[in-house]
């Protein structure tokens, strides 16, 4: 298939562990993920089940200790980035992978004009000259629907309004053209009005830049909006992967099932809303076999003591379940 | 008396202190009326800042309003002494957003749920009693009584807090964006959990969301706001089905997934880039006039002069039905 041909990078079995003192959190185990260009792929999942910690681990960023690989490679191009050098990762990270995150007051520096920290990336990485680097900052602005005139770019951060904000971040991500870009709940600190114009910008800059996405949310609605492809994480592990269209309309685990099934709207009016029993458990007390078991109605005693395995059901949906595809009265 | 709260063009200015001198204040609510039906449950829904809280603090008489009469079960909450408004602050009661806030962290769940009662001199046995059936109903065991908030997950603190609103037995319930802090396998267990309290009680909601999902599943009626003021108030049904002010319809239309965009369209262009939008804006901004013009008027497609010399007041569209729907908007291109 031609999809193969486009595969950009691919998560392969990642473990990660956190160590504080005697106490083990494996926040990642065995996480499986493929990216391709022109494509985003959102990663589904609540606090906890391990979403960001695979974005850190993808650009290279996972602090080290407490945090350490258990097992894995990740390959981005061939090469695999888990045994680069910090200073071979540099010219990986800003340059070919580049990352917008949640708040952009918090990785703006409200001390530099948004100008300036736009040509600190294209000086460093791309070694374009004063001159250079600003022409490419105001094309870079008009690009993310800043204005042409260049007027932001003497803007300091506070001048700038939340969703201003957001597209200043975006704009210093895509500065060096990067193949892959990370964008961890980049509209969740926003407006729903607002929401939904970056989340129009980051797919016309996917298509625009033929970049491979990794788009993290909690918000099962969002990616919905946005994604290609969609992978759902549940503590550390992916537990169903497919395409969109195919995951909406008929999701196989059960995990994905009663999310779905339990978001209000209006058509459910009067109906009382699926839940999920219990809590999402803690990295440090993941439950023996399928991790989902003690919240799973479907759950049996192969359940409890073996751990299923991310297998393709039909036409690449994947899911990790031994009772994949029953149903149930929810 | 059908109506638990009605309130009657609420203001609320918050005074600034501004270098040199006194500032005009801010207008947080600005001309708000509504009522809210017996056992009823009103959805306030609106973006970050259009004086949603603001709103519901005044109406609490947290934060009195600048102007305007709240009748509260009949009686006008201004012209009680502190004495008497005690009496009623009883019978009203707030959850917020944040659980972690809301408790201290020093004191044990029981210790905080007792508080109130304390005050109210309410005899031991019967508090313990009331703490435990009420711990029991939102789904926390009794025995966790002496634990402290940061042993429970953000789920339990939130049961803890609306547990510990209804200590004071009260027949009104504000929820300030009760599950948007919450895991979403979480939001759903505790909208249940709030589903079965308003029944088991009687109790009348006013739910306070940006969410407007969430809003349009729990509520019978739906105002929205922009700039402390209702634009636009109907029955849920209709108001998804047949959003009729502009900022309505971007809204719904904004929802993500698209769940809702039947009866939306969201009217601004999705190529015009922000600047354009942004100096329409500021350009329209001047146009305006103090306190005349449709406060929505410089982010609206469809507005005209009209717009800008006279602001919108909410009226009924009913358009002649012999059953009035209750569908109210603020808008002169309706």
């Amino acid at each position: 298939m031609m999809a193969e041909n486009k595969e950009l990078l691919k998560v392969e079995n990642l473990g990660v562990c956190f160590t504080h003192g005697a106490m083990e959190a494996h926040a990642l185990r065995g996480i499986d993920l493929s990216f391709y260009r022109e494509e985003i792929h959102g990663l589904v999942g609540e606090s906890g089940s391990g979403k960001t910690v695979t974005s850190t681990c993808i650009i290279g960023l996972l602090p080290s200790p407490p945090g350490k690989y258990t097992s894995g490679r990740i390959l981005f191009d061939g090469v695999d980035l888990l045994a680069l050098s910090q200073a071979e990762m540099r010219s990986y990270r800003g340059r070919k992978i580049a990352m917008v995150f949640q708040e952009p007051s918090k990785y703006l520096n409200p001390a530099f004009k948004i100008g300036e920290q736009i040509t600190e990336m294209l000086k460093l990485h791309l070694n374009m000259n004063k001159e250079q680097a600003r022409e490419r900052a105001k094309e870079l602005l008009g690009l993310v629907g800043l204005g042409k005139d260049g007027r932001v770019l003497d803007s300091y951060p506070h001048e700038l309004s939340g969703g201003m904000k957001q597209r200043a971040m975006i704009a210093i991500a895509i500065s060096c053209n990067p193949q892959f870009l990370i964008a961890d709940e980049p509209t969740t600190a926003l407006d729903v009005t607002l929401q939904l114009q970056i989340l129009r910008l980051i797919k016309k800059l996917k298509d625009l830049l033929g970049m491979g996405v990794l788009f993290i949310s909690h918000d099962l609605g969002v990616v919905k909006e946005v994604a290609d492809r969609v992978s759902v994480i549940y503590a550390g592990r992916i537990v169903e992967s497919s395409t969109k269209g195919r995951l909406f309309d008929n999701p196989l685990h059960p995990y994905t099932k009663l999310l779905m099934a339990s978001i209000p709207d209006a058509r459910k009016r009067g109906q009382r809303l699926a839940t999920i029993p219990g809590r999402v458990p803690d990295a440090d007390a993941t439950p023996s076999g399928c991790a989902f078991h003690p919240r799973c109605p479907l759950a049996d005693e192969r359940c409890r003591t073996e751990n299923p395995q991310l297998k393709e059901q039909e036409n690449g949906h994947q899911t990790a379940c031994h009772h994949a595809g029953e149903s149930w009265t929810i | 008396m059908d109506n638990l709260i009605e309130c009657k063009d609420i203001v609320k200015i918050y005074r600034g202190r501004g270098i040199g001198g006194a500032s005009r204040g801010f207008k947080a609510v600005d001309g708000i009326s509504l009522s809210i039906k017996k056992i009823g449950s009103y959805g306030l829904v609106g973006e970050s800042g259009c004086g949603k809280t603001s709103f519901a603090r005044s109406i609490l008489y947290l934060d009195p309003p600048s102007s305007g009469t709240i009748l509260y079960d009949g009686t006008e909450l201004g012209a009680l002494n502190r004495k008497e408004l005690r009496g009623f602050r009883k019978r009203m009661q707030i959850v917020f957003q944040d659980p972690n806030s809301a408790l201290n962290p020093k004191m044990s769940i029981h210790d905080s749920m007792s508080e109130g009662l304390i005050n109210r001199k309410v005899p031991e046995a019967d508090r313990v009693k009331r703490i435990k059936e009420l711990l029991e109903l939102v789904g926390i065991s009794y025995s966790y009584r002496n634990r402290y908030p940061h042993e429970f997950s953000g789920g339990q603190k939130q049961r803890i807090v609306i547990a510990r609103a209804l200590t004071m037995e009260p027949d009104f319930m504000v929820l300030d964006e009760p599950v948007s802090n919450l895991d979403v396998s979480i939001q759903a267990q505790i909208i249940n959990l709030l589903t079965d309290l308003k029944k088991e009680f009687s109790l009348t909601y006013m739910f306070i969301s940006h969410d407007l999902n969430l809003v349009s599943y729990m509520c019978d009626t739906i105002g929205v706001m922009f700039k402390g003021r209702i634009v636009e108030e109907a029955p849920s049904e209709l108001l998804v089905s047949s959003p009729r002010h502009p900022y309505t319809r971007r809204l719904l239309a904004s929802i993500p997934g698209g769940a809702q965009r039947s009866g939306a369209e969201d009217l601004t262009d999705e190529e015009e880039s922000v600047e354009t939008l942004a100096a329409r804006a500021n350009s329209r901004q001047k146009e305006m006039q103090a306190g005349k013009a449709c406060p929505y008027y410089p982010f609206c497609p469809l507005g005209d002069g009209e717009c800008v010399s006279s602001a919108p007041v909410l009226r009924d569209i009913d358009g002649g039905h012999v059953v009035p729907s209750g569908h109210k908007v603020s808008c002169h291109k309706v």
